[in-house]
């Protein structure tokens, strides 16, 4: 569309082949971030004469950013410890399996461009404040706009950066470079936010935003308290800051009191939700059913954390020791990114990815000082094996890594102590006198390389395993093994080229919003909910309708104009992530703005089931009779693959849908709405003599008025 | 209070502008603000994009009297002429954004 139309159009571009009948207004609520990119991208390459269409353009965009975003790591980490550590933390975030899954060709998602503006911004901003140039200052401005332009996380960056600023004041850090990073950058930042159409003026309203504004005071605050005391002697300027502090305190109060009053007027103290649920994990799970129902907002299992960041895992606190070593504002700043990250990835399994790159750095920071001890020593040690002066003591580099060598160390002694036991000797002569210098043992040394290629060795084995089964199958097509080779389930295209070709373009089609942008995309029509869940009313209405017996359910879709509605159900294959295990989510999602449908009357003693004990209203609800409607006729029992029983009722008929599609392993089923019929006063005989020429269904199905 | 502005009349020359232009764009940021006090807030971007760019210039001319300053031993070797070249390139940039926001 973009392409298409022009920027101009797109912002003002308002959809209503989605989220039927509302329409979405794509301008106010996209980031629109990744399509400006890729459509320049396009627009660029097509103006060099090459001819790529859009779809290949916007496949290939999240792989080239992903490149790229390797490389800002690598300014990143150079910045923040020396060009050693920068390779390093480059390399292991090229292949980190957490970052490919969000980075996959194909996979055209606000993450991928938005991770490489995250750490690029971070890059200027630790570049800034090493150099304190404003031109790094201005262009950390713009990489913050292209971030806010990207993804929603950019509130991330906008706290953390004044966290980190309120630790180096408070850590007594304080310089002008910091000032000349942080300030420009928040007038300029807010400025740029609030140019986005999707912030608004969110970015000076919510409460999101105000820890930028309360540091930009303090910021202020000191660095005038450190000009004065620049220009007054001890004394005076004692008495003038207990005047100051005074005066200062008293305004304080006030404009707190003032902000306070403001934000807690508000019901949800100004967050947004998807904020309120990142502070407060358990936030979602009573208020918005709907954020706690995507898989990817639950939280993350330890197995997930060593599948997505392997060996990171324990490289990283290394890292953390190492960046204290000579501890900079860079470095300072690194630790802090990490620990917020391990904070908010502990939430939420989607913000893994950006735990990632700052796992990487560390690591890489971790890395690369092993190395430089481990071939120090090595070289040490060969020179002294050749030369036995001890003049080779006071080489100059060694006495400069000195200290640094102590902490890594340690760290070698934790590791090879699973390894190598002899070692843990050597370790305990530690550097008591300055001159001294402390230096592995040779052998010890080119073990402990030696392993840490192999660390990296196994590192690179499970990334390229992971990316390969894990993150790479499209999940449209699935696949399985068995004795003939691997068998493909191609259902979802079946059903998507069927609703293509057998349905009229203005139909609508109802169904959960996982299948929204796939039904869109692949069928080309125009659907009631989809991934972007917007409007939780919306998909609430669809949740009920799903949950409700068939005349009422049949109703709800009525109002909604809608034509048909597709399930997809796994049963007959054993596929576990169908329409019926979603279910609940359908009936707490609906309940949430319903009352009517409440949760336990779908559950039978608190479990849910399907089968012969439940409930009546799980027996008679529309998802379960669109799922299971002549389920019996497959096996003669109706043996649900994936629950593992039998269904509880297996013969019944459909009184106001009829079945117009299953695919081929009876993965997706599309039903059609009956049209309802025109009442005609008596004449019931008429009615049946009429409805019998119509009738094109099976035979065997009782007449009834709906026909 | 009076050794504060005795010492505050040894800085140099170049460094009083600067401390004028600033207190200026502060003192502009405070007259929009009560204007819209007064008026009330409706066309809030052009209210907040004229706040911001009052502030904004005055951040970046405190920045430039940071780098500026010799007494400054952090910006020993950075030479005034890049600073005002920093100065004017951001500003340039807060203002086209300001005119973008403005309207």
């Amino acid at each position: 569309f973009l392409s298409k139309n022009g920027i101009y159009e797109f912002w003002n571009w308002f959809d209503d082949r989605t989220w039927y009948p509302l329409g979405r207004v794509i301008g106010g609520t996209v980031y629109p971030g990744l399509t400006l990119t890729a459509g320049s991208i396009w627009w660029f390459v097509n103006a060099l004469n090459i001819p790529l269409s859009v779809e290949t353009v916007c496949v290939f965009t999240a792989p080239i950013f992903s490149a790229i975003a390797s490389w800002a790591t690598y300014l990143l980490t150079k910045e923040a410890k020396g060009t050693g550590a920068g390779l390093m933390a480059a390399a292991i975030l090229a292949m980190v399996p957490s970052y490919i899954s969000r980075s996959v060709a194909g996979s055209y998602d606000n993450e991928a461009v938005a991770i490489f503006a995250l750490v690029f911004t971070f890059y200027l901003y630790v570049k800034t404040l090493n150099t304190g140039s404003l031109f790094y200052a201005t262009l950390n401005a713009l990489s913050y706009f292209y971030m806010v332009c990207s993804w929603g996380g950019y509130t991330f960056i906008i706290n953390l950066i004044p966290m980190h600023v309120l630790l180096c004041i408070v850590t007594g850090r304080y310089s002008s470079r910091l000032y000349i990073a942080y300030a420009p950058l928040v007038i300029l930042g807010t400025l740029l936010a609030a140019l986005v159409p999707v912030v608004g003026f969110n970015a000076v309203l919510t409460s999101e935003h105000f820890a930028s504004f309360l540091v930009f005071i303090i910021l202020h605050v000191v660095a005038f308290v450190y000009y004065i005391k620049g220009l007054l002697t001890p004394r005076l300027f004692k008495m003038a800051m207990t005047l100051v502090i005074t005066v200062g305190l008293a305004v304080c109060f006030a404009v707190v009191a003032i902000l306070v009053a403001l934000v807690a007027s508000s019901p949800t103290k100004g967050w947004s939700g998807r904020s309120l649920s990142l502070l407060d994990p358990t936030y979602a799970s009573k208020y918005i059913p709907i954020i706690a129902s995507v898989s990817e907002h639950q939280p993350p299992t330890w197995p997930s954390y060593f599948m997505d960041i392997n060996v990171l895992a324990f490289l990283v606190p290394a890292g953390i020791i190492s960046c204290f070593l000579p501890l900079s504002d860079a470095s300072s700043f690194m630790v802090l990114y990490l620990v917020t990250a391990v904070y908010f990835s502990g939430v939420m399994v989607r913000l893994m990815l950006v735990l990632a790159p700052a796992a990487c750095i560390l690591s890489g920071i971790a890395l690369s000082s092993a190395f430089d001890v481990l071939t120090r020593s090595m070289k040490f040690q060969l020179s002294k094996l050749f030369d036995d002066g001890p003049a080779i003591v006071r080489s100059s580099k060694n006495e400069k890594t000195e200290k640094s060598e102590a902490a890594p160390k340690e760290k070698q002694s934790k590791k090879n102590r699973r390894k190598d036991k002899e070692v843990t000797e050597s370790v305990s002569v530690k550097p008591k006198k300055e001159k001294r210098l402390s230096v592995l043992p040779l052998e010890a040394s080119i073990v402990s390389t030696l392993l840490l290629i192999a660390l990296g060795g196994f590192y690179v084995v499970h990334c390229v395993w992971a990316a390969a089964e894990a993150y790479s199958a499209p999940s449209i097509v699935l696949t399985s093994r068995s004795r003939e080779g691997l068998h493909v389930f191609d259902d979802f295209r079946e059903a998507y080229a069927w609703l293509s070709h057998n349905t009229d373009v203005d139909d609508k089609v109802a169904s959960w919003w996982d299948y929204g942008y796939q039904t869109t995309a692949m069928a080309n029509r125009t659907v009631i909910v989809d991934n972007n869940t917007w409007n939780n009313t919306h998909i609430a209405t669809v949740g009920t309708a799903m949950s409700s017996p068939e005349k009422a359910a049949w109703e709800i879709f009525d109002s909604l104009d809608v034509k048909y509605v597709l399930v997809v159900f796994g049963g007959l294959v054993g596929y576990p992530s169908d329409d019926i295990n979603k279910f609940l989510w359908m009936v707490r999602i609906g309940g949430g703005e319903f009352p009517h449908i409440k949760e336990p009357d779908y559950l039978r003693d608190g479990q849910y089931r399907v089968d012969a004990q439940a409930t009546p209203t799980m027996l008679n609800c529309l998802m379960y009779k669109l799922c299971y409607y002549r389920f019996v006729e497959t096996d003669g029992k109706g043996f649900d693959r994936v629950r593992g029983y039998e269904i509880g009722k297996k013969h019944f008929k459909l009184t106001h849908f009829e079945e117009v599609f299953t695919t081929h392993h009876w993965m997706v089923r599309i039903y059609k709405l009956k049209p309802q019929k025109n009442r005609i006063r008596g004449k019931l005989k008429k009615l049946k003599s009429s409805s019998k020429t119509s009738s094109t269904l099976a035979a065997g199905r009782k007449k009834n008025p709906w026909q | 209070i009076q050794s504060l502005t005795k010492a505050y009349a040894a800085t140099p020359t170049n460094l009083k502008i600067i401390d004028l232009y600033v207190v200026f764009a502060v003192a502009t940021a405070l007259v929009q603000v009560v204007y819209m006090g007064i008026v009330g807030s409706f066309p809030f971007n052009s209210f907040l994009s004229g706040v911001l760019s009052c502030i904004g210039t005055a951040v970046l001319g405190v920045c430039l009297r940071i780098q500026v300053n010799k007494d400054n031993k952090e910006f020993k070797d950075l030479p005034p002429e890049r600073a005002f070249a920093d100065f004017v390139l951001c500003n340039l940039v807060l203002h086209l954004v300001i005119m973008n926001f403005l309207g």
